[in-house]
């Protein structure tokens, strides 16, 4: 479907809980979460052309990689990523944190930050691998390992704490 | 039990949970929205990832090239040496067989020499005596062990003779010409010809064999080790040697044989002069006597006397003839011994030259460097391993592919 001012809104009300949520996630700070939310938007509106010129290409893909881009520029004119720290951040799943939510941010602080952003493309994003490939222009069989890697640890830390 | 389905539901709950609205949704959907231009639909103009067909047609060409180069042989970096510096073994001019020296009769006065001998036409001239005897002229080359049985294994020495030849590749061929011409000079040799031009050159030499390794060193070290191709020959010469030295002493035999000979034939001479000598002096004297018997001899007598003496004068004439017979015939033999002892003298003396040739020719080095101009796509041919085509299409092929994904993993 061609992207028209019409269902540009729309795009906005499907996409933008998933790529705010994302980026919540990520630079665990919500008002610069909204900020590159807005310059992710602004920006993808800007080089819509360009996004039309590209045969089997996906909206959302591309917003999200818009939106990695925009996070490493601000990461690199900052000089540092926040390292991820469950405690610290995500201020807003404190009050609602049930211990599944709890053992997905154990398997996170675990994993490392490649296979962080592909669970959370893939999960909260809800990326397929072949997107989160080309999102992060990595070779879809990579992205596939680093999922079966992820999932294994997920797996092996369950069991763990059954036992 | 915690299982692949279990984990995905807890991490897709996890998502779901994570996914909300910004605060100031509204407010930034405004904004957004705002700011679409009016001809949202204009596409820029339509372009296609460029197919990953070129790579694999480039990659094919590749293996072809490979395949091809490799089942016609692979590309020789040896260059072929040029076209006359070639081995050259030096051609034999004549051969010599063995002398045959009969020894004739004792008695008689001299010994004839037979040789028999092969021109360079292969046409074989007999000299016996009275004919010129004189060897061939040594030539400057040698009889060589194709034409002679292999040395007997006892003989352990070695003659050998080296023959060098290279062919050197290079953008700078006028300038490696000289320069190889005074190295060669620079290590005590000789340049015996030199041609030179553009794209080709060569230069034949000869230098000392103590010199040699350093020579080739310096000559080697004028272009890299993959621009050059050497050959070096080496020949043992001993057959030659032992050709020489059988033949040294043939003529040494020979030449103390016939100086024996002309001794005996100058005392059979003085022998034979002095006995006729003996006989005139004593008819002579006989005469003298028979003359003074005359003179107070009876008429009877002085007949016998005068009859005696005139057979004694007639036998004196043959004595003398005798005498002249001999002479002649001792100065006839002598001049022939004399010239067979000349030319052998000679013959000698080529021998030893040929000696000295031979031990001249062992001591040093003789060869051809060729020069040949190389251009730029043969250089890099040279270096890389395979045929260089093949390492071209194999890059455009990766070209190719990154182009492709480029455009292609892009979104």
């Amino acid at each position: 479907m061609p992207i028209s001012k019409d269902n540009l809104p729309l795009l906005w009300d499907t996409i933008t809980p998933k790529l705010y949520g994302y980026l919540v996630n990520t630079l665990k700070d919500r008002v610069l979460a909204e900020d590159i939310l807005q310059t992710t938007w602004l920006k993808a509106i800007q080089d819509l052309p360009r996004f039309e010129s590209r045969a089997g290409a996906s909206f959302s893909s591309w917003l999200f990689a818009i939106a990695i881009n925009e996070c490493k520029q601000h990461w690199r004119k900052s000089g540092r990523e926040i390292p991820f720290d469950p405690i610290l951040h995500d201020r807003g799943e404190t009050d609602s944190a049930t211990s599944d939510k709890i053992l997905v941010e154990q398997i996170l602080s675990l994993l490392s930050e490649d296979n962080r952003e592909i669970i959370r493309l893939h999960y909260i994003a809800g990326l397929s691998t072949g997107e989160v490939a080309k999102v992060l222009k990595i070779n879809p069989v990579t992205a596939r390992v680093r999922m079966y890697r992820a999932m294994n640890l997920a797996r092996t830390l369950l069991k763990n704490q059954q036992s | 039990m915690i299982n692949q389905k279990n984990i995905n539901n807890v991490l897709e709950s996890w998502g779901n949970s994570k996914r909300e609205l910004p605060p100031n949704n509204e407010v930034l959907k405004k904004q957004v929205m705002s700011s679409i231009p009016v001809e949202i639909n204009k596409t820029a103009p339509h372009g296609r990832a460029p197919s990953l067909w070129f790579s694999y047609a480039f990659t094919a060409m590749a293996a072809v090239t490979l395949v091809v180069s490799y089942g016609n042989g692979e590309v020789s970096r040896n260059f072929a040496v040029s076209a006359g510096s070639s081995v050259s073994l030096p051609t034999e001019v004549a051969l010599e067989e063995s002398y045959d020296v009969d020894n004739q009769n004792q008695n008689e006065e001299y010994y004839s020499a037979k040789t028999v001998r092969q021109d360079s036409a292969g046409e074989t001239v007999a000299s016996g005596f009275g004919m010129t005897s004189t060897p061939a002229p040594a030539p400057d080359m040698y009889i060589y062990e194709s034409m002679r049985q292999t040395p007997p294994v006892s003989d352990l020495r070695e003659f050998i003779k080296i023959n060098y030849n290279a062919t050197l590749r290079t953008r700078h061929v006028a300038d490696l010409i000289g320069r190889t011409e005074v190295v060669v000079r620079g290590f005590g040799g000789r340049v015996d010809s030199l041609n030179s031009s553009d794209k080709w050159g060569h230069v034949s030499f000869v230098v000392p064999k103590s010199k040699f390794d350093a020579f080739r060193e310096e000559i080697t070290s004028m272009v890299g080790s993959r621009f050059v191709v050497e050959q070096t020959n080496s020949q043992n010469l001993l057959g030659t040697k032992q050709s020489i030295e059988a033949n040294q002493k043939q003529i040494d035999t020979t030449l103390v044989q016939l100086k024996s000979d002309r001794a005996q034939v100058v005392k059979n001479h003085n022998q034979n002069i002095s006995l006729y000598q003996t006989r005139i002096s004593s008819i002579n004297l006989e005469i003298t006597t028979l003359q003074i018997e005359y003179k107070q001899a009876t008429p009877t007598r002085q007949a016998e006397i005068i009859r005696r003496i005139n057979e004694m004068q007639v036998e004196i004439g043959n004595i003398e003839n005798e005498i002249i017979n001999e002479n002649s015939s001792y100065n006839s033999r002598i001049s022939r011994l004399d010239s067979q002892i000349k030319s052998y003298g000679e013959a000698s003396k080529e021998v030893r030259a040929q000696d000295n040739n031979l031990t001249e020719d062992v001591a040093t080095v003789t060869g051809t460097i060729s020069f040949a101009r190389i251009n730029l796509w043969e250089m890099l041919d040279t270096y890389v391993p395979g045929p260089f085509l093949a390492w071209i299409l194999l890059a455009l092929a990766l070209i190719a592919y990154l182009w492709h994904r480029k455009y292609a993993v892009a979104w």
